[in-house]
């Protein structure tokens, strides 16, 4: 019998409730949320118990990446535990962008153990209005110099 | 309801599986247990020392005027709302992970604790609740003659 069709629904819900991962050492996945504005990227990351001390962030290839660990405190594990939900341990995100991220002006803020990463947008990717100039003399004869003067015409509007 | 005797009815099966592991989840032999049925029931260990108990949940992003707690009839009460980002007309949700609205969990303590004695913090996006034992329930210390 293949052994890949058994049913097994205790695998699933032991790797979710330990944080068991088979490829790497990390223990548990922050929660995101990735908003886009006209203007820039949102990033919203849930790191409670952390400060902006714990967390290592940073934007190469247009790969946005933040990791840390989340560690359990000496007393907490000395007490007798009733409820465990919590998730510790080492963590690490990435989140790819396209190339319409400015990367010089990338922020960041923590507040109340929420990560917000604002990534803004390259001002040349925003959308611009191109005008249709209506004299086709110059189209009929087009010098070199006219057209370019024409460029940046439209790109002073 | 197709009645079919050959095949494994997946779908009961599935119930079942999940019954049996959400009673496993309760620990109702234990002194805390889960109540309500909001579908946001944010992350919370309990730990118990001799002196009481320590009561940990995670609200990331959590302001402290929305989190209310209340403790009666040996119940501890924790509810409060966490406000979605508020989108503007040119923006989009690309990726969402993160559970917004109302959120409310009841943990049982019995006749243990002296409710005067809680004490809460909010700090780091984590709220951590301490309640101390009745003062007949914490251990003595015994001089030796």
């Amino acid at each position: 019998m293949n052994t890949a069709l058994i049913y097994n629904p205790f695998r699933n819900v032991m790797r979710h409730h330990l944080g068991y991962q088979k490829d790497h050492d990390l223990q548990w996945l922050p929660k995101v949320d990735l908003i886009e504005s006209k203007m820039n990227y949102i990033v919203e990351v849930e790191l409670p118990g952390l400060s902006k001390q714990d967390i290592s962030m940073n934007y190469e290839n247009n790969v946005l990446s933040i990791e840390g660990e989340k560690n359990k405190s000496v007393v907490e594990e000395e007490k007798s535990l009733y409820r465990a939900e919590r998730s510790y341990g080492k963590f690490k995100r990435t989140i790819h962008f396209g190339n319409d991220v400015n990367a010089d002006k990338i922020e960041a803020e923590m507040k109340n153990g929420l990560l917000r990463v604002i990534l803004p947008k390259k001002v040349e990717t925003q959308a611009r209005r191109i005008e249709i100039m209506e004299s086709n003399k110059e189209l009929a004869a087009p010098q070199q110099n006219s057209v370019e003067t024409n460029i940046k015409e439209v790109e002073n509007e | 309801m197709n009645k079919s005797n050959s095949k494994i009815n997946w779908m009961e099966f599935n119930d079942m599986f999940n019954h049996f592991y959400d009673n496993l989840l309760t620990y109702k032999d234990h002194e805390a247990y889960t109540k309500g049925s909001s579908h946001w029931q944010p992350e919370t260990n309990i730990y118990e020392t001799s002196e009481g108990y320590h009561v940990e949940m995670e609200l990331p992003g959590v302001e402290r005027k929305d989190v209310a707690l209340t403790f009666e009839d040996g119940e501890l009460n924790i509810k409060g709302k966490r406000e979605r980002y508020e989108l503007s007309e040119h923006m989009t949700q690309h990726w969402s992970e993160r559970p917004s609205g109302n959120f409310e969990r009841t943990f049982q303590f019995g006749e243990k604790v002296n409710a005067d004695s809680i004490q809460a913090v909010l700090e780091n996006g984590v709220l951590c609740i301490s309640l101390k034992k009745k003062h007949e329930l914490m251990p003595k210390l015994i001089n030796i003659q």
